[in-house]
């Protein structure tokens, strides 16, 4: 069961990111790919934030949502000039820009050494050090987020942000300062993915920059398309998906001399011929 | 939507077969009674993490071919007692989170008792609480990361810390050489940070100053961090590369730019002999530590003519091969002295003494670490030679 629980875990820290992403790609149109590093500065937070002033896990995430809405709304200034492609340029660019930062600021993140021996969350005595619990803690943050962005999506802020996908120039003719909102949903998606860092740090008690790397971004990118654009529900199955694919070939009983790099393989074929036979992706309403 | 449905039952059933197979594998080797019989002479399962895809993937593959190496050989002697080793390898690509996965499955559903592994400190140290949890030893015989000294009791090792070679590189820096400014050339990965670390603490400590240029590792233009060292006139260069290639590039530029410091490499670029012949001249008494092998040691030469007989060529990165090929024969003398037992195999590790590997002996300290590890090494004329002060 560990093991289940265990791959659970994944899936809620994976949805909590996806979901996140959907707001600023999916519903608002702008193709991002620099949320692993929101995801890391969330997940460096907790761990200094735990390991070096035994901070609360709890006031770590708080504190890791500030830093990282800082971070997002200077990242989403410099980008709110930016438009499509370059958009998407851009936001590469911040990616690599924090991902250097983990990397050489070693007084605070210790580089490429990493940080170990990240405590699990307490709360009034009681530790998260079994998985069980965590999981439910996980998973509670997880529908947390999936209910913060139904109703952002739903709300009129979200038809304005769905507008500005559609036809930004429209929407401003009818007054509405575009460039507020696209900010604004930039910061609220940095901050929860933030969320999946601050959980991934201390469920893993291990981090280092590999983990934010711009692959990562792209994985994330991959969920939401996969799990469909602008789907809250697509986000959370595209991450469940991918997250126990990986898992479930584990058992495919290919040679041990082949298998890892077989099951690589067969990954990424499923998902060219998922892209190919569903190109919006499970329940997506949405293409890019 | 109909089809979005669909889509959701295809999860569904990826869910369902992830735990069709966790059940039928976790059931057969429990199946009640008949099998507590079968335990008794069936396959000892041995986990295996390490990296066979990404990045780290040119040490796991060399690596897999040795474990598999020493099993044949393990059970052509009458394996453990009469019971066949059988590994169970799974792939964690040098990261935390995968070596974490790949840990909970060889826990839960191969109920392994012993895992060797990870390759990469990254691996260890994420997956060091999954075993120690679980009452599991995770046995690593590449992790060189200081932060695993002393990480768990069910931690332990056979390669040793890149403390060792910092800490003693930076005394004999200080005392005997009389260096008071060290120059760093530091690749930006875990291995050569922390030689760096270690280095610097040490070397600090006893009075003298240390400066670092870190670059990434796609880096192969070194010439503004030489002329900048060149020009701060440090009493010493410390390259600290991840590969010997990277290493050649740094002093083939120094050269270009007629900058001849002295010397301070680490344990990659000497112990790779292709590069200390090629660079002869320019590492002449050069200072370095070594966790190097011992040509004449019969084990490692069996080890080398075995693995050429098998793969047609020597193995890669022979001071890892070293502890690997030892690491599956601990393990075989572990679950014969103790059983497929996690606690008392973990007890079991910190009195290993003196144990003959191709490695040399080996001594396991009671914070998991090898004992020994580097020692100061010169090189001269294109040979690494033992230090004499």
């Amino acid at each position: 069961m560990e093991y289940f629980i265990h791959l659970g875990i994944l899936v809620a820290i994976y949805a909590i990111l996806a979901l996140s992403l959907n707001l600023v790609i999916g519903y608002t149109g702008l193709l991002s790919v620099t949320q692993a590093a929101f995801y890391g500065i969330g997940a460096y937070a907790t761990a200094i934030l735990i390991t070096s002033y035994d901070v609360n896990f709890f006031l770590s995430i708080l504190i890791g949502m500030a830093a990282t809405g800082l971070a997002a709304f200077i990242i989403g200034y410099v980008l709110s000039r930016f438009d499509g492609d370059y958009f998407a340029l851009g936001s590469f660019g911040f990616n690599i820009i924090i991902f250097s930062i983990f990397m050489n600021w070693q007084e605070l993140t210790r580089g490429p050494l990493g940080i170990p021996g990240i405590d699990r969350p307490s709360l009034f005595g009681f530790v998260f050090s079994d998985n069980t619990p965590f999981l439910v803690l996980a998973a509670l943050l997880a529908v947390l987020a999936y209910f913060l962005c139904q109703f952002i999506v739903h709300s009129s802020f979200g038809r304005v942000l769905k507008a500005i996908r559609e036809d930004e120039k429209a929407i401003q003719i009818f007054g509405y300062k575009t460039g507020y909102y696209k900010l604004v949903v930039f910061i609220v998606g940095a901050m929860v993915a933030s969320v999946g860092g601050s959980l991934f740090a201390s469920y893993i008690t291990f981090i280092d920059p590999s983990s934010f790397h711009l692959n990562e971004s792209i994985f994330v990118l991959a969920i939401i398309i996969l799990g469909g654009l602008a789907n809250n529900k697509g986000a959370v199955w595209g991450a469940a998906f991918l997250i126990l694919l990986p898992e479930a070939l584990r058992f495919v009983g290919f040679p041990t001399d082949i298998a890892a790099q077989m099951r690589q393989v067969v990954y990424g074929l499923i998902l060219v011929l998922l892209m190919l036979y569903r190109p919006q992706g499970l329940m997506g309403e949405y293409k890019l | 939507m109909i089809n979005s449905k669909k889509i959701i039952w295809g999860v569904v059933v990826l869910i369902a077969l992830v735990a069709i197979a966790f059940f039928s594998m976790k059931k057969s080797p429990e199946a009640p009674d008949t099998a507590t019989k079968n335990e008794d002479t069936g396959p000892i399962k041995v986990g295996v993490i390490l990296p066979l895809t990404g990045d780290g993937a040119v040490y796991g593959e060399p690596a897999r071919n040795i474990y598999q190496m020493a099993v044949v050989e393990i059970n052509a002697a009458d394996g453990v007692g009469g019971r066949m080793l059988e590994l169970v390898v799974e792939d964690s690509k040098c990261t935390g989170e995968t070596a974490v996965s790949a840990a909970q499955k060889l826990i839960n559903v191969d109920k392994v008792k012993v895992i060797i592994g990870g390759f990469c400190s990254s691996e260890s140290l994420a997956a060091t609480p999954v075993a120690a949890n679980a009452k599991v030893v995770l046995f690593s015989p590449g992790s060189s990361s200081p932060d695993l000294t002393g990480a768990s009791p069910f931690f332990f090792r056979n390669y040793p810390s890149d403390a060792s070679q910092g800490t003693v590189l930076a005394r004999i820096a200080y005392n005997d050489k009389k260096y008071k400014t060290v120059a760093f050339i530091q690749e930006q990965t875990d291995y050569a940070a922390g030689v760096y670390k270690a280095f610097n603490e040490e070397f600090t400590k006893l009075g003298g100053t240390v400066t670092n240029e870190s670059f990434p590792t796609k880096n192969t233009d070194f010439r503004a961090i030489v002329t900048k060292i060149k020009d701060a006139k440090p009493d010493a260069v410390f390259i600290d590369t991840q590969t010997p290639a990277v290493g050649t590039r740094i002093m083939q530029q120094s050269e270009q730019l007629q900058y001849k410091p002295a010397l301070i490499v680490n344990d990659v670029i000497s112990g790779d002999p292709d590069t200390v012949t090629q660079n002869a001249e320019f590492l002449e008494g050069a200072l370095t530590a070594e966790f190097g092998i011992d040509p004449q040691n019969q084990k490692f030469q069996h080890l080398i003519t075995a693995y050429k007989e098998k793969y047609g060529q020597e193995p890669p990165y022979q001071s890892y091969a070293q502890t690997e090929y030892d690491a599956v024969f601990m393990v075989r003398d572990a679950l014969l002295a103790n059983g497929e037992d996690g606690e008392k195999i973990a007890k079991w590790s910190r009195t290993v003494k003196d144990w003959e590997g191709a490695s040399g002996k080996i001594t396991i300290l009671p914070s998991g670490d090898r004992d020994g590890g580097h020692s100061p090494r010169v090189i001269k004329s294109g040979k690494v030679a033992p230090y004499t002060k």
